[in-house]
């Protein structure tokens, strides 16, 4: 299992100062927009300077799918910490709007 | 006089189409015409999507670059957009894309990416928007930097908690700042998105909301704005419509009651808006039982599967019809081959794309016409029709309906990826389904028994009975009179005889008015020929040619088989000089006329990057057809 | 008066080979809708390309010869267009299950009222003999240079994995045996189809009526108590296992009969009736598209929702 201080050991983490929406597990940036997203503690809307006392840092962990919104790509664990080395923004997944079908065309 | 263009860019599902349809919503409430079009990637989600929309108080024909308006709503859009943008407009952006660069912009096409760099690097600058913005702000244009996310905030401030629809206000607030940088009224704003979300509270709320945060913020940081005059427009009741949706509505109108489609872009969204519709209420309808008619709409497995079921409908009598592209359109061609030997009416509606094999999926193209015309195997004459706008693809559907029953033949009617994704507004006399009355031809509900489903008569049509009326053999193999298959010589040859007699029928039917039309003065020396979707832009560019003392007319081949050889041949025996425009390599329509009416057409225009043709395309081609005396110019404009 | 199988024949001279199973077939075909009195004029023949979709000039009805392979599609755009009329594919295994497999499948999805006879005498008999769909592996017949290196399909399981309602096998030298099941595949209400074995004795010298005859078998004959109906989910439950099992068998023994007819699933023209009622009463064939050649209704009115006041 690598875990994010193991990263951060090794000299590639690069934490923002605060503990702030932006790096927080609980939080998925919007898609399109990721300097908004949702909180899935509190179910709402926040933005990606907002901080709350669930705060807790994101890390590339489990064997699971998360998403660089630096890139737009939904990861396997192996592939996330490629990009987390890589200085992208790592997250647990994106927020997509649920109605988004209407902002969509045949392609 | 009004005429201005704005774009609205954005990422795929980032809320550029509601963007969209809000501002040609605030533009028919104030009283203008409107064209409104999407181009997009044949991507879901995330790839580069805008809207490009024009409006003006005169007759819209077609779109403009540059436009007077961008509204990015991230970087990759101002990056995308730079070179779109006029001297006197202004982009709306938002500042926290700055310092993105776009060798780092995950979605963007990679050699749009390297052409940037290209062009950035040589003027000693990397291709960051802060450095677009240097650029565009050197050439004259306003910028707007939107502190979005601050303006966000506020909204999400004034109207309480933060809730999930805070994220579909970042369109309004680019939008709104461009409308009323353009001098709209917030009013209009407003009743547009009230148009838009008013069934729907919890998004109409933050978007109002969003939208006045935005026009305050523009007004204390650039001053209050001059109030466009209203359009000539007002006081009406108009239509707002896309090409798939007037051809699905003029479908539902002409009494067609089977659609079969295979999903394929671009001609889904038409199937999908009779879908919609397929329950319709009718009054004045004399069998007691029925107030409500149905039409049955089916996704079939393929395309083979569409042409052939809608074939099978159209045999019991039911107007039928199918839509596709080309890709479907290409499997559909045995089937069209057996609906000329069995003689069956059927409306194929082909939404042609950028080709070839899949090509561009999402993009325009006019690459289909002489695969329509020379469709199915054997000897397969068919009637193809190519409209040229929305109002004629709303009258062209009607009476290519007709043209099925009347003459029982495929009808292939050609539309076109720019018109099935533009928007228009239309009156309602302009829209007139009285004026094409509903024909059948020669039917017969109870032919009785010995009848002859192939019978031979001088005009080449038999009477049709649909099946189950009497026992008859409809057949694709050579037949006799009732249908039986036959290899007898005479018999063969008295069947084609009597199918080339139909045709010329069709062709001596159609009224020549229906086949081409002659725009602009008939002694003009100069001649341009095209076919379907280019028609507006065409003429809007005949307008600006004509300002600039350069005297062109316009031949519009609307029906293309039958070929309407001699009065076309009248037209361009007078001209001096031929030009054909075409969005295709080969010069399609050129080869038709030419092996129809001998006339070598020399000169052509062409566009070949998959995007709409513009009315300056055809300025610009001219021009250098008559200055340059080049024959043959590719137009690349568009983004 | 009732009609006779006579009333079903044409004038037409039947072109098949001496000693084909088709013509066994053909007067099954006749003689079970003689029993059902369908008026030919109300009877639909849909038959693709091959010696055997030719049975459409051979049966009076009001009737449509295809292209190859896409007899389903024909035959179902005619069904729900005027759902009253009897719609019946005639059609050989490789219009129906090879160039037209696609469209097989989709009609099982669907559950139309049609039933599908499929003449399957495991060759392409019209183009001299090439291996069928339902040819087995490595056989060689005579007119093949070569063994056959494609499997077969077995189109009873490929039926039952697609949806058909009612699965059943025929033998086309048992014409009567032949009969009932064909009346039964016409009467059932959703999408039929009758796999009937039928010996190509000019192109398939190695499944012929000596090597049909010494496997088939009558699965009401091995087994009296068999009863393929389905008429609810726990029927389903119980009774799928052992019918999936008689599907599967092909080889030394061949069994014959109605497999399976499931009578609790609704047909898609039901389906359309339930989304917009009025649809059976005035289906597309039937429905009115205008008054005085004007149409029923305008843009303006129908599609509001797309009209502003500026």
């Amino acid at each position: 299992m690598i875990h994010i201080m193991s990263l951060a050991s090794r000299g590639s983490l690069k934490l923002s100062g605060k503990a702030s929406c932006a790096s927080c597990w609980n939080w998925l940036p919007h898609v399109h927009y990721p300097f908004i997203g949702y909180c899935s503690i509190w179910r709402v809307t926040t933005f990606d300077d907002y901080y709350c006392l669930n705060y807790e840092l994101v890390s590339v962990s489990g064997d699971r799918f998360y998403w660089c919104s630096t890139c737009k790509l939904r990861l396997t664990r192996d592939d996330a910490i490629i990009h987390w080395n890589g200085n992208h923004r790592i997250f647990r997944a994106a927020y997509v709007d649920p109605d988004v079908r209407e902002e969509l065309y045949e392609g | 006089m009004i005429d201005l263009n704005l774009i609205i860019g954005g990422p795929q599902g980032g809320g550029v189409e509601s963007a969209g349809q809000v501002v040609v919503k605030a533009i028919v409430l104030k009283g203008f015409n409107v064209l409104g079009t999407r181009e997009y990637h044949s991507n879901i989600m995330g790839a580069h999507s805008y809207y490009h929309v024009r409006f003006s108080d005169g007759i819209v024909r077609a779109l403009r670059l540059p436009v007077e308006s961008i509204v990015a709503l991230d970087a990759e859009s101002v990056l995308t957009h730079i070179n779109d943008l006029s001297e006197r407009g202004f982009l709306v952006y938002d500042i926290d894309t700055l310092s993105q660069d776009a060798t780092r912009i995950a979605s963007m096409e990679p050699s749009l990416r390297r052409r940037l760099r290209n062009t950035f690097n040589s003027l000693g600058l990397n291709p960051t928007v802060a450095n677009a913005i240097k650029i565009l702000e050197e050439k004259g244009v306003k910028t707007i930097g939107l502190p979005l996310k601050d303006l966000l905030k506020k909204v999400s401030a004034e109207i309480g908690a933060p809730i999930a629809s805070i994220a579909k206000t970042v369109n309004v607030i680019g939008i709104a700042s461009s409308l009323y940088m353009l001098g709209f009224e917030p009013e209009y704003i407003s009743k547009a998105l009230e148009l838009q979300f008013g069934n729907r509270p919890k998004i109409l709320k933050p978007n109002i909301t969003a939208a006045s945060i935005a026009i305050e913020y523009i007004e204390s940081n650039y001053g209050k704005r001059p109030i466009l005059q209203d359009g000539p427009h007002k006081g009406k009741r108009r239509m707002i419509t896309s090409g798939n949706e007037i051809v699905a509505m003029a479908k539902i109108i002409g009494g067609l009651s089977f659609e079969t489609f295979y999903p394929i872009t671009p001609a889904s969204d038409e199937a999908f808006h009779i879908e919609e519709n397929k329950y319709i209420e009718v009054e004045g309808v004399e069998k007691d039982s029925i107030d409500k008619l149905s039409i049955v709409v089916l996704q079939t497995e393929d395309e083979i599967s569409a042409i052939n079921m809608a074939i099978g409908a159209a045999l019991t009598g039911s107007r039928a019809a199918t839509s596709t592209s080309g890709p479907g359109f290409s499997l559909m061609n045995e089937a069209i081959s057996m609906a000329v030997e069995a003689e069956v009416p059927i409306l194929i509606s082909l939404w042609m794309r950028a080709g070839p094999s899949t090509g561009i999926a999402t993009r325009e193209g006019q690459q289909d016409l002489l695969h329509s015309i020379f469709s199915g195997h054997g000897d397969t004459p068919k009637i193809v029709i190519a409209s040229g706008d929305h109002i004629e693809a709303f009258y062209d559907t009607l009476k290519a309906m007709n043209w099925a029953e009347e003459f029982q033949t495929p009808v292939i009617h050609l539309l076109d990826k720019y018109l099935a994704s533009t928007i228009t507004v239309l009156d309602e006399p302009e829209i007139d389904p009285s004026i094409v009355d509903i024909r059948r031809g020669k039917r017969v509900e109870s032919p009785g028994d010995n009848y002859k489903r192939y019978e031979i008569t001088e005009d080449g049509l038999s009477p049709m009975a649909p099946l189950g009326s009497t026992t008859m053999i409809v057949s694709s193999l050579e037949h006799d009179e009732y249908g039986f298959a036959s290899e007898d010589p005479i018999d063969r040859e008295e069947m084609m005889k009597k199918r080339i007699r139909k045709f010329e029928t069709i062709a001596k039917s159609i009224p020549e008015s229906e086949k081409l039309v002659l725009h602009g003065d008939i002694d003009a020396r100069i001649t341009i020929i095209s076919f379907g979707s280019t028609k507006q832009a065409i003429l809007g560019a005949i307008e600006e040619l004509e300002k600039r003392g350069i005297k062109i007319n316009f031949l519009q081949f609307r029906i293309l088989s039958p070929f309407p050889s001699n009065s076309a041949l009248d037209v361009l025996s007078r001209s001096e000089r031929i030009i054909s425009v075409e969005s295709n390599a080969m010069g399609q329509l050129s080869l038709l006329v030419r092996a129809h009416t001998g006339v070598n057409i020399e000169y052509s225009i062409r566009k070949l990057n998959a995007r709409p043709l513009y009315d300056i395309d055809i300025v610009y081609g001219v021009e250098r057809i008559i200055k340059d005396n080049v024959k043959s110019v590719v137009v690349s404009s568009g983004s | 008066m009732a009609r006779s199988w006579l009333d079903y024949r044409t004038e037409a001279w039947v072109q098949w080979c001496p000693g084909c199973g088709d013509f066994g077939i053909l007067n099954s075909i006749h003689k079970a809708l003689a029993e059902l009195d369908i008026d030919p004029k109300r009877l639909v023949i849909v038959g693709g390309i091959g010696c055997s979709s030719r049975s459409v000039y051979y049966i009076r009805g009001s009737n449509v010869h295809t292209i190859h392979g896409r007899s389903i599609p024909v035959a179902s755009g005619i069904k729900l267009a005027n759902p009253e009329l009897t719609v019946i594919v005639v059609g050989g295994d490789g219009d129906i299950l090879g160039i037209g497999g696609g469209h097989f499948i989709a009609l099982g999805r669907r559950n139309i009222d049609i039933a599908v006879l499929i003449f399957d005498n495991a060759v392409y008999g019209l183009t001299k003999g090439q291996a069928g769909p339902t040819l087995p592996v490595w056989v060689k017949t005579k007119a093949l240079p070569y063994p056959n290196v494609q499997g077969n399909i077995n189109p009873l399981l490929l039926a039952f994995a697609s949806g058909y309602t009612f699965i059943a096998r025929g033998y086309a030298y048992h014409v009567n045996q032949l009969k009932d099941i064909v009346k039964a595949a016409i009467q059932h209400k959703g999408s039929a189809v009758v796999d009937i074995l039928q010996p190509c004795p000019t192109y398939n010298d190695y499944m012929t009526s000596e090597w049909y005859e010494k496997r088939i078998y009558y699965l009401k004959d091995e087994d009296p108590t068999w009863d393929p109906a389905i008429r609810s989910i726990d029927e389903y439950r119980v009774k799928a296992p052992r019918i999936v099992e008689k599907m599967l068998e092909f080889g030394d023994r061949i069994p014959l009969g109605i497999f399976y007819q499931d009578l609790t699933r609704e047909t898609l023209e039901d389906r359309f009736e339930k989304l917009t009622p009025g649809y059976l009463s005035s289906p597309p064939a039937k429905r009115p598209i205008s008054v005085d050649s004007k149409p029923l209704v305008h843009p303006f009115k129908l599609f509001k929702d797309k009209v502003l006041v500026t």
